[in-house]
């Protein structure tokens, strides 16, 4: 397992050192099938077709911006149809400029989906999209998968139609009716309503799943997720409607493509939930309820490096820690003190042992050990620091629950790290994190 | 000498610029009354014209019908049912847009205030760095003198 950890590290690693050729590269292959791919269905125009191009507009496409590759490869498929029939080729466009103009104006980024989807459901791959969508994306990503569905089934249609350029060129005037068929294809086709429901549903139900606090949502998720699309596929793709669909290889596409994203997922991000901690303190204005989950990390064999900087000595001291005890030890022994009662002598005495013998960890920064805070991130959450773990014992012995504490902040993911009132997203998170001088920050921004 | 705090704001304040500031610095133009009035416009140019192709499509499609049934043809019914669609489509997508923009142009606002924050905090350390400055010159020359 550890050498999983370290492969992780090393490749994380690796792709933060080097991401733009990395994102590049895997543009430019997506980019390179697409194209293969395209020129093969409606591979009409001979000197498009050719390697060389290919690979030129690959090349291109790579450093241009995802609403930009769709562009480009709206145009590819523009020029190879216009070759076999301008009506066609103009209505393919007008197809994608009306779903330009009523759903992805509003998605520029999610170029890329667009143009997976059609390559993966053409490869007789495309358990992959949902999955991945669910997992990575948000709901709205319904949108540009539903999209990729119909650019998927609209190359079908017209590949269906047309047959080769000399039976277009001996029936040239019937352009019309090659059009009403490519429509009658396209929109009379169940499969692709299936294929879209089928996302659509997965979708929502990964991204629901994986936002609810609770221990491996995401894993949860991307399982439930795969088992709907597996009864999805069956009852609408081989019951209700007949697909084509042989039941064995679609499962089998389905698993693949869950261990695909939860591979991907192992990349993203790997929590261990058997360690997490969950704490409550507050402040002048909030109670805070806190879940810190410790990320596995394995630390890769590194060069040593030598760091040349001012240090500040503001560890936790010693005169916190005694104050915290005292504090602690003044409470137990109040009698108006509420939670008394549910302390046994025992328990109190156990906890006085504990807190006495068991010095406090150090709290200055590990490298070993990164924290994901959720809720309201406490101002001086680290010179809290003693309460915090006292509190934590206290809970752990079922003596400070929070049955007479209503909690005020909506339960936040997991994952997510509040510092503001509001939830705010990760990059703003990343922009505006509170300075400290600790170099924490720079760790995150590194 | 490098100054650590000045340095990490800056870089959040760059990459912030790289990502979404200029986004976020094109919306702070406009009043956000402005904004989501531009925005509106932007939906009922786009919802037209894509309603638009999507008649034209409709029409080549039933073109033959329609040749055929030219005299038929119930005119004032037809343009009338395309009219409510076209207004129920733009209804939704107005809407729709409205609560996007100001939910955007709210939240690049609550970013941009971070931002200029940051920006005064960068400003203060270079004033502060600037005096101590003066003040390293000035006991220069006192030393020279």
């Amino acid at each position: 397992m550890m050498l999983l950890f370290e492969i992780r590290a090393k490749i994380t690693e690796l792709y933060q050192r080097h991401d733009l050729i990395v994102k590049t590269a895997l543009k430019f292959l997506l980019m390179f099938l697409s194209f293969r791919k395209l020129s093969k269905v409606i591979g009409y125009n001979t000197g498009l077709s050719g390697f060389g191009v290919i690979l030129a507009l690959s090349v291109f496409s790579a450093v241009l911006p995802p609403s930009l590759m769709v562009f480009v490869a709206a145009a590819y498929i523009f020029l190879q149809l216009i070759t076999a029939s301008v009506l066609i080729a103009v209505t393919v466009v007008l197809i994608f400029l009306v779903m330009y103009l009523f759903f992805l104006r509003f998605a520029p980024k999610e170029g890329v989906t667009i143009i997976a989807t059609p390559l993966l459901c053409s490869m007789g791959f495309p358990y992959v999209v949902p999955l991945f969508i669910g997992m990575f994306g948000n709901i709205f990503s319904i949108v540009p998968a539903a999209c990729g569905a119909v650019v998927f089934y609209l190359l079908r249609a017209v590949k269906n139609n047309i047959i080769t350029i000399d039976e277009l060129k001996a029936a040239k005037d019937q352009a019309l009716a090659l059009y009403m068929k490519v429509l009658d294809d396209l929109l009379k086709n169940p499969h692709m309503y299936i294929v879209m429901a089928i996302f659509a549903v997965v979708i929502v139900v990964v991204v629901l799943l994986r936002a609810i606090k609770m221990d491996y949502a995401f894993e949860i998720s991307l399982g439930v997720g795969t088992g709907v699309m597996i009864l999805s596929y069956i009852i609408l793709g081989v019951f209700m409607y007949d697909m084509n669909l042989s039941i064995g290889k679609m499962v089998f596409g389905s698993l693949i493509s869950m261990g695909i994203v939860f591979v991907c997922l192992f990349f993203y991000r790997v929590l261990n939930y058997s360690a997490a901690e969950h704490v409550q303190f507050e402040d002048e204005r909030y109670y805070y309820y806190v879940t810190a989950i410790p990320k596995i990390t394995a630390k890769s064999p590194r060069r040593t490096i030598r760091k040349v900087m001012s240090r500040s000595e503001d560890t936790p001291g010693d005169e916190d820690e005694e104050s915290a005890i005292e504090a602690m030890n003044s409470m137990l022994a109040n009698k108006n003190n509420p939670y008394r009662q549910e302390l046994t002598a025992g328990d109190a005495k156990r906890l006085r042992k504990d807190l006495a013998s068991n010095p406090e960890p150090d709290y200055d920064e590990d490298e070993d050990d990164e924290v994901v805070i959720t809720g309201p991130k406490s101002r001086g959450g680290r010179k809290k620091a003693p309460f915090d773990s006292i509190i934590s014992k206290l809970r752990g012995i079922g003596a400070l629950l929070p049955a007479k504490k209503k909690r005020t902040e909506k339960p936040v993911r997991p994952m997510d790290i509040d510092e503001e009132e509001e939830e705010e997203d990760v990059n703003e998170q990343l922009y505006f994190a509170e300075d400290s001088e600790d170099g924490e920050e720079d760790e995150k921004l590194r | 000498m490098i100054h650590n705090q000045k340095t990490r704001l800056m870089t959040r304040c760059a990459i912030y610029d790289k990502h979404e500031g200029a986004d976020d610095l094109k919306k702070a133009r406009f009043f956000r009354a402005d904004y989501v009035r531009l925005e509106i416009l932007k939906s009922i140019i786009g919802v037209t014209v894509g309603y638009l192709i999507v008649l034209i499509m409709i029409i080549m499609y039933y073109l033959e019908f329609l040749i055929k049934n030219a005299l038929l043809l119930n005119y004032k019914m037809l343009g009338t049912r395309a009219l409510a669609i076209y207004i129920l489509i733009l209804a939704v997508y107005i809407v729709l847009s409205l609560g996007r923009a100001k939910y955007a142009y709210i939240k690049s606002h609550k970013r941009l205030a971070k931002y200029y924050k940051m920006l005064g905090r960068i400003r203060r350390i270079s004033e502060e760095q600037d005096y101590e400055r003066e003040l390293e010159e000035e006991n220069w020359e006192e030393m020279q003198s």
